[in-house]
């Protein structure tokens, strides 16, 4: 049933984001070619205006277009993730999502996978437009062999630590974001327990998680350095950067933290929908 | 006499400080089509949505063709909300896909021949239907399940005559003769000729429940003059018969 609830989101975000991740790749593309035509042209005016404000022509206007595509593809996404849940939850699509003979942290977790997919796929789009937008100038070319230099010794010097450590990253960035996802669909689950101004509800709640969050990681981080200090277990630290195990703890505590708050933000998200629920 | 369908024990339930069911005991038969008749702000729709599965009751047991509300009870029952729950990007055939898909109970084909009497292009997005179609096709999608207990809330409210009859003949031709049909409205003159049994219900109580004829017969009159003198009683009095 999670498989089929996953379709037929899958089949909602098809007909809004298959058509923005195909162009956002081919804006890039097209912004390339024009921005690479315009400075190729040492002489025109724009150039000369770049060059007479001391900045680097090319990588301003590739960094100003990258940015632009990201913050285009991250509001959807964000946007497209909230409205799923919230329409197809917690508004009239609610009536027949809850009426379906399935579990709620089926629904739940339906919502969030596709939401994972999309983020997954967005960032990739993402990627795949830098590198089109760096592959229309000649001029940006060593970027992608200086990539390639700092990957080459990297693995060369220590290569298990190396892909220890991109997995790792990988782990932590799927674990943050469904954590991030989470962190939205728990807001709006506080959110539909007001009676009235719910969207202002799920907002209130949304920071109020978040203040509580950083007062908890804070008060959490005070802790801990006072342990260390009282028991003197800097040892173990100088031992961690010896051995190069330090990175790996950290990663391995972030992404067990991420985890965490999510199971926190499922429970608390699936006990409001099974007993809390109030469609309008 | 049928089996029970529904089993309904002092069920209470309130919107903050408003009481929406006030120990609600209701038995409900297999093979009858029920008329859950009120003025607004009875609790109907608190009731239908307890028995869907949509709210929890603070108080009292429920019991759907022998079980506890959940994934079971949602698989047999069918519901027909009082609004359009369909989302923007679907067309017909998309909801047809989507109760084939999870409803082991959906006729698909009776479903596809119902649109087809109807002249609904099964391609048509939802969303350019005139409101009127798109309670249709959710009827047929919910008449074309074989349930143990259909719930329409309001199914005729918001329509022409015509529609009327087009709904309440699509109740009788296609509802599995073994389930129970509990049909929420306040127009009663329009479904009294399809009810076996009412229940009146007015502040969150049962003020009667008996079969129609019955009715007709101890009172001498329609269900919907009988429904009118109580409530209308009601209002003077202030009480409850």
């Amino acid at each position: 049933m999670l498989g089929k609830l996953i379709k037929y989101d899958m089949r909602s975000i098809s007909r809004a984001f298959i058509p923005l991740w195909i162009l956002a790749p081919i804006v890039s593309l097209l912004f390339g070619l024009s921005a690479n035509a315009t400075f190729s042209d040492d002489n025109s005016m724009l150039y000369g205006l770049f060059l007479s404000l001391g900045g680097d022509v090319l990588t301003t206007v590739v960094s100003v277009l990258f940015f632009s595509i990201l913050i285009a593809l991250s509001v959807l996404t964000l946007l497209f993730i909230i409205q799923r849940f919230w329409k197809g939850l917690l508004k009239e699509e609610g009536y027949l999502a809850f009426t379906l003979p399935v579990e709620t942290w089926q629904l739940i977790m339906g919502k969030a996978v596709s939401a994972l997919l999309v983020s997954v796929v967005s960032a990739l789009v993402a990627l795949i437009s830098f590198v089109f937008l760096v592959l229309c100038m000649k001029e940006l070319h060593w970027l992608f062999s200086w990539v390639g230099e700092a990957f080459r010794s990297m693995f060369l010097e220590n290569p298990v630590w190396w892909c220890t450590m991109a997995v790792l990253a990988i782990l932590l960035f799927l674990f943050a974001t469904v954590s991030n996802i989470y962190r939205l669909y728990a807001a709006m689950a506080l959110g539909q327990l007001f009676e009235n101004h719910r969207g202002i509800g799920a907002f209130a709640s949304y920071l109020g998680i978040s203040v509580a969050l950083s007062a908890l990681t804070g008060i959490l981080g005070a802790i801990f350095t006072l342990i260390l200090a009282a028991f003197d277990l800097q040892w173990i630290e100088a031992l961690l950067e010896q051995s190069k195990i330090f990175g790996i703890v950290v990663m391995i505590a972030l992404i067990l933290w991420a985890a965490v708050e999510t199971a926190v933000y499922h429970i608390l998200t699936e006990w409001i929908l099974s007993t809390k629920l109030n469609l309008e | 006499m049928g089996t029970l369908t529904v089993q309904c024990r002092d069920l209470w339930k309130s919107y903050g400080r408003t009481p929406a069911l006030r120990g609600v005991n209701l038995d409900l038969e297999s093979g009858r089509i029920i008329g859950l008749l009120g003025p607004n702000g009875s609790g109907k729709t608190t009731l239908i949505k307890i028995l869907n599965g949509l709210l929890k009751p603070e108080g009292g047991a429920l019991r759907i063709a022998g079980h506890e509300p959940g994934v079971y009870t949602k698989s047999v029952v069918s519901y027909l909300p009082d609004k359009p729950y369909f989302s923007d990007w679907m067309r017909v055939m998309d909801l047809i896909g989507l109760f084939r898909d999870f409803y082991e109970d959906f006729d698909e084909e009776r479903a596809a021949g119902m649109c087809a009497a109807l002249a609904i292009d099964p391609r048509l997005r939802m969303k350019s239907l005139s409101k009127g179609t798109q309670e249709k096709v959710q009827l047929i999608l919910v008449m074309s399940r074989r349930a143990k207990l259909y719930l329409l809330d309001e199914p005729i409210a918001g329509v022409d005559p015509a529609a009327r009859d087009f709904i309440l003949t699509t109740i009788l031709n296609n509802y599995n003769p073994e389930a129970t049909v509990l049909i929420s409205t306040h127009l009663i003159a329009d479904v009294e000729k399809v009810l076996d049994e009412v229940i009146f219900l007015q502040n969150g109580q049962i003020l009667c429940h008996e079969s129609a004829e019955e009715l007709r017969q101890k009172e001498g009159k329609s269900v919907d003059e009988v429904f009118r003198e109580r409530f209308r009683m009601n209002l003077y009095e202030g009480g409850v018969r």
